[in-house]
């Protein structure tokens, strides 16, 4: 209780300094956020009326104070270039980028798994190498390249799923995920690999220890050895990495949303980033550190879940 | 197995610096010149890889973006390893203290941003081209550096050869340098191959989404997303820089593996 | 589980090894071993690093390294364990053959409770239920003497002493008929390890199985067991009752080792210049903060070392004899500044010195270079000690840094040379190679030169010899005696080990829980404890057989 409490503390801090961080980044560093926004050719009076509506007379300190507390209760405050409230953009958004970066983590985790026990189990072994050779490949990709790909073998040429855009929930689950489908392989498969590689060194570096042998000299097969003592041993690392995946696959997938034009939240912010949007850009980026700061402190109380020592 | 790994790894790596090399005093065409007429040829005797939309050399341009490539991802290496070691050195050498404190809390919280929209939002408000790629793409490598710098270091300092060395009455500054660096090399040689290829990937995806080198200096990622309306029609314009980047990146990570197995930087390996 | 060997014929021996050989790659690592045990018997197997000894044990386990190729026979109960098929073996682990391994801290799954893993091999190989095998389980933990211990506690929260007792009865759960324990004490302190010994005695004549005890200590197998085996090289050298191994009948090696276990230097006593005060020090406090700093909170302090006076003359031989935890090393750390002092007062050669608070403050630089000039330290550790970077020519140098002009490298190369030769290593050899090309003995030589460059006259000895076998430990306190009486050197002889420290040191100080305890001539303090707590390390001291 005590380690949950600890870690929320330390949450609530670094959100807190990032904030500062984005805030200071984004309107502070360029000079005047209004002129920035608006461009070379904009008219002063336009700048001055944008100044006005930003509340860029204020003090730096007040104008952070507001978005920060504004935030706090749902409030995002509105697109300058959409005219909406950033909340309804970003909840349009997250229906499509939530499912597609738990879609592809799953796909992650279901092909890494086997693959990281067999090699770990086969050490030197046919499968050991086949799984490292792919491995090493796998992660050499570029996703956006294997996504290109993966468009010209299964959307152009045998027209099994689309090659791009996202036809909403509202007509039925199936279309929505065949839709997501290429986009998620594309996403996992180098993640997979990655995912692999850590399971495998991290299995082996646990069938080393001394407990292992203690397991063998009661009678314990090798196969029981690994399921019943390394792979609850060997899990740190591989929790680290799954919890880094998601955070990168919620945002990261800037780019594969870009290949596939799907509504997501990366082409959100690149959509923002490139029109200035600077109100859509800070808040959207403080709203993806929240999420990689939540999932962080998930990964940290799981660890406490695995290893007793961990529960301080 | 491992030794047909290294081999390989070896002669990508040769490959991609020579051809990177070569770029700066021949190409076989001219990568700035557009010939039109020449347009989306398929791979032949004249132009071996091919030629893209404005009928430039594909392979031309490929040697030239390496030469981005590996310029963009080396300097952002550079600015990990020397921002990153001091950081984690120091953190190391006053443990417990408030720079410690300082420098574990900096890295959380860079680890908190989504490195690539970071990438992206300082490229866009700083204006995109191969200098802002290289410092977008180093500032992510700082804290991988400082956290590996401390963490072997911390391992280092209970160590009995360091407590003879503060015997022989020098500072910490001084055993920092003397004692702990050179113990780090391995791990700090095998750690920048594997930050040297996620940086030609980064680099990569920046300049596909047009973030990256600006024309006229080729890159691969652009040649990635001029090639991505082509692609049903020409699709050996996309396919070349795709196996380009998986190449050198496959290159180097067999490298950095045959490194840590040489250089073993098992003394080091506390973590 | 009628899989489990049944009762083998009273004629057979219960292990019979027969010409065994083990190799793994090109190295040789047993040669043509043969012995045999009966049901009941205890063997002993006694060697040096590199014997063989714990492949050995291995062996008879078939848990040997991936790419070790053994050769010959290994029967239990008549049936040949070599090449035995995996399934058939795995009944036999656990079941008729237990196994205790040398290193506690490791040996038990830290994700696991203490009872689980207890458990886990009673469900395997009898049976049970899950209930009934953890209320088996308790009985078990019980027995080896944890029956105040939780079952439901998980390994690092017990200290070395119970984690090896939750081992063992990981080990005799099934009611094993053989149990192999392959350096159960050596990474415990001496009255555990008492304790540990004690407790296998009273396992094996309670249910009368076989044990085989592995050590590199003659004097901790020779109480307990009835056979004895000196192993070096993968080959076997002695074999027989222990009673007659230890008398003539033993080879040369042997007798080297029995010497060795024994061993007493020329007194040094005389030398001593008692009216000489070299260090002196009074009510010496100090300690590590406890737990996690906090912000707002003062910072706690366990003090390690908690009101310590005492004082070293002049050439003098210093014992410093405590159990892990008593503050002995953290005691040795602050007299050469490694460590704040909290309170106290130390003075050296009768100039009285300020303390350091903190160990990165200037008054800690000056204490540094004025105490260091004078008291020089060797480590235990005569691997980690060096900087592997670094050649011997520049490791053995490195204290001239505390000197205030500075050598010219021939002056610095000549230096070093004459030292290197005076601990007698070959310096035109040794100069431009790096440690790791030397033996564990050979370092601990270019350790003591590396203390010697700055002419001190005291050298804290912090378990200096404790990582050394017994026969190159011999030779290396052997050079410390000479040393002792050419230069006129003290000794801070910090050790564990008491009968090393009652043959080469005058006086002792004991310590325990950063206090002292006992101090007085070392002959009088271990012949007549008078706190209870010396009296119980000096009887945990295992002692061999008087040699005839």
């Amino acid at each position: 209780m005590i380690f949950a409490l600890k870690r929320l503390v330390a949450l609530a801090v670094t959100l807190m300094v990032a904030s500062v961080l984005v805030f200071f980044v984004v309107e502070v560093v360029p000079g005047d956020p209004a002129a920035y926004m608006l461009g070379l050719n904009a008219a002063p009076d336009t700048v001055s009326a944008l100044r006005s509506e930003l509340g860029l007379d204020r003090t730096g300190f007040a104008r952070w104070f507001e978005w920060i507390s504004g935030m706090l209760v749902g409030d995002f405050g509105v697109s300058y270039t959409y005219r909406t409230e950033i909340s309804t953009m970003v909840l349009d958004r997250v229906v499509v980028s939530l499912p597609l970066a738990i879609y592809a983590l799953l796909l992650a985790v279901v092909i890494a798994f086997p693959a990281g026990v067999l090699a770990a189990s086969h050490r030197r072994g046919v499968g050991d190498t086949a799984v490292m050779g792919f491995t090493q490949i796998g992660v050499a990709i570029p996703n956006f390249w294997f996504a290109m790909l993966l468009v010209l073998v299964f959307a152009i040429h045998w027209r099994w799923f689309p090659s791009g855009g996202f036809p909403g929930w509202s007509g039925g689950a199936f279309d929505a995920l065949k839709a997501l489908t290429l986009p998620a392989i594309a996403l996992a498969l180098p993640q997979a690999a990655i995912l692999a590689r850590v399971l495998r060194s991290s299995l082996l570096d646990t069938l080393g220890q001394d407990y292992i042998r203690t397991a063998r000299a009661k009678g314990l097969s090798p196969r029981a050895t690994l399921w019943k003592h390394a792979l609850r041993n060997a899990m740190i690392p591989v929790l680290t990495i799954v919890g880094l995946q998601f955070s990168f696959l919620l945002a990261g997938a800037i780019i594969i949303e870009n290949v596939f034009y799907l509504p997501g939240l990366g082409r959100l912010i690149f959509q923002a980033i490139s029109s200035r949007d600077l109100v859509v850009v800070e808040s959207v980026v403080m709203l993806l550190v929240f999420a990689v700061v939540v999932v962080t402190f998930v990964v940290d109380l799981a660890y406490a879940w695995i290893d007793p020592r961990l529960r301080r | 197995m491992r030794r047909t790994a290294a081999a390989i790894g070896v002669f990508l790596v040769a490959l991609l610096v020579v051809m990177a090399l070569l770029s700066l005093v021949w190409t076989p065409y001219d990568v700035t010149r557009l010939a039109i007429p020449d347009k989306l040829q398929t791979p032949g005797a004249a132009h071996w890889l091919g030629t893209d939309h404005f009928g430039r050399d594909i392979l031309s341009m490929l040697m030239v973006g390496a030469r981005t490539s590996i310029s963009v991802a080396l300097i952002a290496v550079g600015i990990g390893l020397g921002a990153g070691v001091p950081l984690g050195l120091l953190a190391a050498s006053g443990a417990g203290g408030w720079i410690d404190e300082a420098v574990m809390r900096f890295n959380d919280l860079v680890f908190a941003f989504p490195a690539l929209v970071i990438a992206i939002l300082i490229t866009a408000v700083y204006g995109p081209g191969a200098v802002n790629a290289m410092i977008a793409i180093g500032i992510f490598n700082v804290p991988v550096f400082a956290r590996l710098t401390r963490g072997a270091a911390l391992a280092l300092w209970p160590r009995e050869f360091v407590l003879a060395a503060r015997v022989a009455g020098k500072g910490s500054l001084r055993i920092s340098v003397e004692h702990i660096l050179p113990n780090l090399s391995n791990l700090l040689i095998v750690q920048s191959t594997i930050q040297f290829s996620l940086g030609i990937l980064a680099e990569a995806g920046l300049s596909y989404v047009g973030l990256g080198a600006q024309p006229p200096i080729p890159s691969w990622g652009r040649m990635l997303a001029e090639s991505q309306t082509l692609i049903t029609l020409s699709p050996h314009v996309a396919i070349f820089p795709g196996l380009a980047i998986v190449v050198s990146v496959l290159g180097l990570n067999l490298l950095g593996d045959t490194l840590r197995d040489k250089l073993d930087p098992r003394l080091t390996h506390e973590r | 589980m009628s899989a489990s060997v049944q009762g083998c014929r009273v004629d057979t021996p219960l292990l019979r090894v027969d010409s065994l050989s083990l190799s793994i790659g090109e190295d040789a690592i047993l040669q043509t071993l043969s012995f045999q045990l009966h049901a009941g018997d205890t063997l002993g197997i006694v060697g040096e690093s590199g014997s063989g000894k714990s492949m050995t044990a291995l062996a008879i386990m078939q848990l040997l390294p991936v790419g070790a190729e053994l050769q010959g026979s290994i029967a239990f109960c008549g049936e040949e364990l070599v090449d035995l098929d995996e399934a058939r073996m795995q009944h036999i682990r656990g079941a008729d053959i237990g196994m205790v391994f040398q290193e506690p801290m490791t040996a038990l799954n830290p994700v696991h409770t203490i009872a689980a893993q207890v458990a886990e091999s009673i469900r395997l190989h009898r049976g049970l239920t899950r209930d009934e095998s953890f209320t088996e389980a308790r009985a078990t933990l019980d027995r080896v003497g944890l029956s105040d211990i939780a079952g439901d506690r998980y390994p690092h929260e017990l200290s070395g002493g119970q984690r090896q007792r939750v081992v063992i009865a990981i080990a005799i759960a099934c009611r094993p008929r053989l149990l192999i324990a392959d350096e159960p004490t050596t990474a415990l302190d001496v009255t555990t390890q008492a304790g540990i010994l004690a407790l296998l005695d009273e396992l094996q004549r309670e249910t009368g199985m076989a044990m085989i005890l592995v050590s590199h200590d003659l004097a901790v197998v020779a109480k307990t067991v009835d056979k004895l085996l000196v192993m070096r090289d993968g080959t076997i050298l002695d074999s027989g009752d222990t009673e007659d191994i230890f008398s003539a009948t033993a080879s040369a090696y042997t007798r080297t080792l029995l010497d060795a276990s024994t061993w007493s230097p020329p007194s040094v006593s005389r030398r001593a210049d008692h009216n000489t005060v070299l260090l002196q020090v009074d009510g010496l406090v100090a300690g590590y903060p406890s737990g996690r700093r906090r912000l707002f909170a003062p910072r706690q302090i366990k003090n390690a070392v908690d009101n310590v006076s005492f004082a070293v003359h002049a050439g003098e031989n210093l014992g410093l004899v405590g159990e892990s935890g008593s503050g002995k090393s953290t005691l040795a750390r602050c007299l050469l500044g490694l460590m704040p002092i909290e309170a106290g007062m130390v003075s050296l050669n009768g100039r009285t010195l300020s303390l350091p608070k903190r160990v990165q403050s200037r008054s800690q630089q000056e204490w540094g270079r004025a105490v260091r000039r004078d008291i020089q330290i060797v480590f235990q550790d005569p691997y980690g000690s060096f900087n592997p970077r670094h050649r011997v020519e520049r490791l053995v140098a490195e204290p001239l840094h505390l000197l205030d002009e500075p050598m010219t490298r021939s002056q610095r190369r000549q230096r070093v040379s004459a030292l290197l030769e005076r601990v007698g290593i070959e310096p035109a050899d040794a100069l431009g190679r790096y440690v790791h090309e030397f033996s564990g003995g050979q370092r601990q030589r270019i350790a003591l030169a590396r203390a010697l460059i700055v002419q001190p006259s005291l050298i804290i000895l912090d378990e200096a010899v404790s990582a050394l076998d017994v026969s190159v430990r011999a030779q290396v306190l052997a050079l410390l005696a000479e040393l002792a009486a050419d230069e006129g050197l003290a000794y801070l002889f910090v050790s564990h080990d008491l009968s090393v420290v009652r043959n080469v040191t005058d006086r002792v100080l004991v310590m325990r829980g950063g206090c002292v305890v006992e101090s007085g001539l070392t002959d009088e303090v271990l012949s007549q404890p008078r706190s209870a707590y010396t009296r119980s390390l000096v009887d945990a001291i295992p002692t061999l057989p008087v040699l005839t």
